[in-house]
């Protein structure tokens, strides 16, 4: 179980080493420079260069690359050049606080929405609730949150002005507020989320019931139908832990689209607007961050799975 | 004229190991499975050689080494008087047009994408032999196999396994191959089928002067197609000889269970009806050999000898056999 | 036997498919789709970027969607769109395809080292989310179509190339695959003529999904104005206006949103057809 944990955590730093080399390759060997990026098209040729050498880059590609991985091994992202020299991490982390809020209501009212409506849609499997489970969720499936972000955002700011269409005020200035400008982000990616999730918990529990039903079948008769619906749902549940993490870790990068539309001042919307306003030090760090997070999010989910069930660490 | 021993051997293999890494799941390091170990066989050209064993005990490992499609660990494989033991994947290409293989598996044997007529140009295709040339020998080589001309269109899923077999062995002849490794080509079939193909192969053999080595699990079908035999155990040869002497004076004893086991052949042969010798017990892991001999877990002559020692490959009236205690089985019965 | 022998793949296939309410439904979409893109000049009513009316028209006889915000008709526009729409999904998938199979074939067939390193670097760029890494790749090349169809492209190669990958590396153990290195065959021949071919319907089938994400996608870059730049009549585009104009006329945001919507539902269900049409064992009764 330790050489289990401890191998994971390994290929999870060598994960992250390669996600910084990536982002730096992408920052720094495409054509235009870092700088010529910040400074736009019509900048001065000595502002240029006074640019140039103030980030390092006329040093040798690998002097940059050494000095790049050493500032974050150090916790340091740098200063923002555009925003005044603060501190990138005093913008990412706030931003991907908003983010993370908004991403695990959303999971937990998905959560709470699937795994029954999974558990009924199998055990009642064919009957009319299970033949709506599954319209919902083949719909749930081919919508693009932004289509229903949109949709919802037409129906209840719009059409029945019940909510603020967007933005975001902290907790602690109006609680209510707060709340109601997170009630149409959560239903949008928690309606497309749990129809994800409702598919999978419907498959996971189907796959043990018809086996049990087969053997229970064999062993009585065909005529009792007794079926271990604690065990069924033991069997889904598990695997749903990998599946929430994954979905979780792919929400906080994915939620670009929505927090633009309803104006939720997450990671994806601080991205927008540095890349807006050509501010290139914050965007590699927000790059960085989301991808971090999925990498986190996906160690923990693989920890906590294999505490649930030791077996896929021994094997 | 087939057992001339003048001739020189097409192939020639000598102390031939080879292994496999296996790597169990969860464990660290890589297992080592010796599937043969030490193994010396030659066969000359026109020549049949029978190579019979239970499932598992190397016998598709070795074919596979002869032709290179394996490596061996150690040892020296030589083909036509050519070293070829460490030849890689380039230097190989030529020979392979001398040297081909008949697969066990008639169903996975055979690309499923590909129609019959892709499936046999790929021969001449591989060797940059014109398609003219090609498109004239492909009917031949159908008829040569005694499959209607119409297959060419058709995909092997099309096939039953023994029409199957024959698409397989159409391809190992297109080149016009010296030597084949037939792995169990009939055992996939039924036995009606078995017979088909086994003449067919004898009058490829008279009429192309081939040399085969014939892979067999099954004594009886090893015994009517075979000049010479060998049987294999667990990665080893434990006798091997003329088919005649093998078949009609067995000497190790896994070879007389082997044939206790045809009851048609002693009767055909008009012997005193052999008692039937049931082996009990599994072959062993191969990953964990018994010392000594590796048969004396389940031979019924074995003492405290075979277990310190493994008895060598020695010669034994018309055999090489390798038992301590080697012998018939009325004179050899120890207790 | 002789009677399978008789029935050539295509009219197999074809039967299939006449039989499927399903699949006669998702390939006439799909055909419907395509042909709008090809034809859109010769189907929409109006050019793309012409000014034909007032803004902000209601829907009408003339102007069936009514107009935006500076008077061009949304129907045409939608029209128009689709060609954006399917060629970018269309482009930004070969892209995928030609550089991730290879890598894929290449890393399953070889395996040892060579894959070792092709698997570690896929699994570093699949810790990116998808459209981060888009949107990160088009800031740094430039807002353009041509750029947007790189980015939605070079992030799809390491899905490829794991899949194909995948398959590679459980095929390249089969007999046919070791009867071809018994003939001699080189390692190209066999990577492009051995594997490949048994690989076709899988890539075929992640070609539509992957398809229907780069839509998908490229509908979202546009949306937040990283994609194609107006006044080109790009979904996403449309929708960010659209938005903007729920109140007067919200024909462009539910036309835009339908048609994204639309798009990637039928190459969905096209990746399921085509599972079901290309599978080469099954028999039919
Ligand atoms: N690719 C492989 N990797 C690891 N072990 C293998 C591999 N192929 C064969 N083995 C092992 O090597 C041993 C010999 O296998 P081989 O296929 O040569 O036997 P065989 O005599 O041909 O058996 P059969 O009659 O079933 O074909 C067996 O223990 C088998 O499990
Ligand atoms: S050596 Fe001993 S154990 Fe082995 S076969 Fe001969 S008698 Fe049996
Ligand atoms: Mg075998």
């Amino acid at each position: 179980m330790t050489r289990y944990v401890a191998r994971r955590l390994l290929h999870g730093i060598l994960v992250m080493w390669i996600v910084s080399t990536a982002v730096f390759v992408i920052f720094r060997l495409v054509p235009g420079d870092p700088a010529a990026m910040t400074l736009g098209f019509d900048a001065s040729p000595e502002d240029y260069e006074a640019l140039r050498e103030e980030l390092g880059l006329n040093d040798p590609i690998h002097v940059q690359y050494l000095r790049w991985m050493g500032n974050l091994a150090r916790g340091d992202f740098g200063k923002s050049i555009t925003h005044g020299y603060a501190e990138v991490s005093s913008l990412v982390f706030p931003a991907l606080g908003r983010t993370l809020e908004l991403a695990a209501l959303s999971i937990l009212l998905a959560v709470i929405v699937a795994v029954p409506l999974g558990m009924i849609s199998a055990i009642r499997e064919g009957t009319w609730v299970d033949h709506i489970a599954r319209v919902f969720t083949t719909l749930g499936f081919s919508m693009p949150t932004y289509v229903m972000g949109i949709g919802l955002l037409i129906l209840l700011a719009e059409v029945f002005p019940l909510l603020p269409p967007g933005g975001y005020v902290p907790f602690g200035e109006d609680p209510v507020k707060h709340l109601s400008q997170l009630i149409m982000p959560v239903l949008t990616i928690a309606s497309v989320t749990a129809a994800r999730l409702t598919r999978f918990m419907r498959a996971g529990m189907l796959e043990v019931l018809s086996a049990d039903y087969v053997r229970t079948a064999r062993a009585k008769g065909l005529t009792e139908r007794r079926v271990n619906y604690w065990h069924a749902f033991r069997n889904a549940a598990i695997p749903l832990v990998t599946e929430v993490g994954v979905n979780f870790g792919l929400l906080v990068g994915g939620m670009v689209v929505i927090e633009q539309i309803f104006i939720w001042p997450g990671l994806g919307w601080l991205m927008i607007q540095s890349i807006l306003t050509r501010a290139f030090d914050v965007v590699q760090i927000a790059v960085l961050v989301s991808a971090a997070t999925f990498v986190i999010v996906n160690l923990l989910v693989d920890l906590t799975y294999s505490w649930l069930d030791p077996r896929i660490a021994r094997s | 004229m087939k057992t001339d021993a003048a001739r020189k051997p097409i192939l020639d293999i000598r102390d031939i190991t080879t292994s496999y890494h296996i790597r169990r799941s969860g464990a660290q390091k890589a297992t080592t499975l010796v599937a043969v170990e030490d193994v010396t066989l030659s066969i000359k050209p026109g020549e049949t050689v029978g190579l019979v064993g239970e499932s598992g005990c190397g016998k598709s490992t070795l074919g596979r080494t002869i032709i290179r499609l394996l490596e061996p660990s150690a040892g020296m494989v030589s083909f036509a008087g050519q070293d070829i033991t460490h030849f890689n994947h380039q230097e190989m290409r030529p020979l392979r047009q001398e040297m081909q293989i008949v697969f066990q598996d008639p169903y996975a044997s055979l690309n499923p994408r590909f129609r019959v007529r892709q499936i046999l140009y790929e021969p001449f295709r591989i060797h940059g032999i014109s398609k003219a040339v090609a498109s004239q020998k492909i009917p031949e080589l159908l008829s040569l196999v005694q499959l209607p001309p119409d297959s060419l269109r058709r995909f092997p899923h099309e096939f039953s396994g023994g029409q199957r077999q024959r698409i397989a062995i159409a391809r190992a002849l297109a080149l016009e191959p010296s030597f084949l490794v037939l792995d169990e080509p009939v055992s996939a079939l039924d036995v009606s089928i078995q017979a088909q193909i086994l003449n067919l192969l004898e009058d490829l053999q008279t009429e192309l002067g081939l040399a085969y080595l014939f892979i067999a699990h099954d004594l009886s079908v090893v015994g009517q197609v075979s000049d010479r035999v060998a049987v294999m155990y667990l990665g080893r040869i434990v006798e091997e000889g003329p088919r005649d002497a093998v078949f009609n004076s067995p000497q190790h004893p896994y070879t007389i269970a082997l044939l206790s086991a045809i009851p048609d052949i002693s009767a055909a042969q008009g012997q005193q009806t052999r008692e039937r010798i049931i082996l009990t017990g599994d072959l062993p892991n191969p990953l964990d050999p018994p010392s000594g001999c590796r048969f004396r877990t389940r031979c019924w002559r074995g003492d405290q000898l075979c277990v310190d020692q493994e008895p060598p490959l020695a010669p034994v009236s018309d055999s090489l056999v390798a038992c301590h205690y080697p012998g018939p089985e009325d004179s050899g019965a120890r207790s | 036997m002789t009677s399978a022998a008789q029935f050539s793949e295509r009219r197999k296939i074809w039967r299939r498919i006449v039989r499927n309410p399903l699949h006669l439904f998702t390939l006439s979409m799909v055909a419907l789709l395509v042909l709008t893109a090809v034809f859109a000049d010769l189907l929409a009513p109006y050019g793309a970027t012409e000014v034909v009316a007032y803004p902000f028209e209601l829907p009408t006889g003339q102007f069936w969607l009514g107009t935006d915000s500076i008077g061009r008709d949304i129907f045409s526009r939608l029209i128009h769109g689709s060609r954006v729409s399917l060629y970018v999904g269309f482009a930004s998938t070969a892209i995928a395809v030609v550089f991730g199979v290879p890598m894929g074939v290449v890393s399953g067939y070889f395996g040892k080292l060579t894959d070792t390193l092709m698997m570690r670097t896929t699994d570093g760029l699949l810790a990116f989310p998808p459209i981060i890494l888009a949107m990160a790749m088009v800031a740094v090349l430039g807002t353009n179509l041509r750029n947007t169809i790189i980015a939605i492209g070079v992030v799809q190669i390491p899905r490829f190339a794991r899949l194909v990958r995948g398959m590679a590396l459980s095929l390249k153990e089969s007999e046919f695959i070791t009867a071809g290195r018994a003939l001699g065959a080189s390692h190209v021949y066999l990577m492009q003529r051995s594997l490949l071919p048994n690989l076709t319907s899988i890539i075929l089938v992640q070609f539509t999904l992957t398809f229907a994400t780069a839509v998908l996608t490229e509908a979202a870059l546009s949306f937040l104005g990283l994609g194609a730049q107006p006044p080109a009549p790009s979904w996403g585009s449309m929708l960010l206006v659209g938005k903007t104009l729920v109140s007067t006329n919200p024909y462009l945001a539910l036309g835009a949103g339908s048609a994204i919507f639309i798009t990637v539902l039928v190459f969905t269900l096209l990746g399921d057809t085509l599972t079901d049409l290309l599978n080469p064992y099954r028999t039919d009764r």
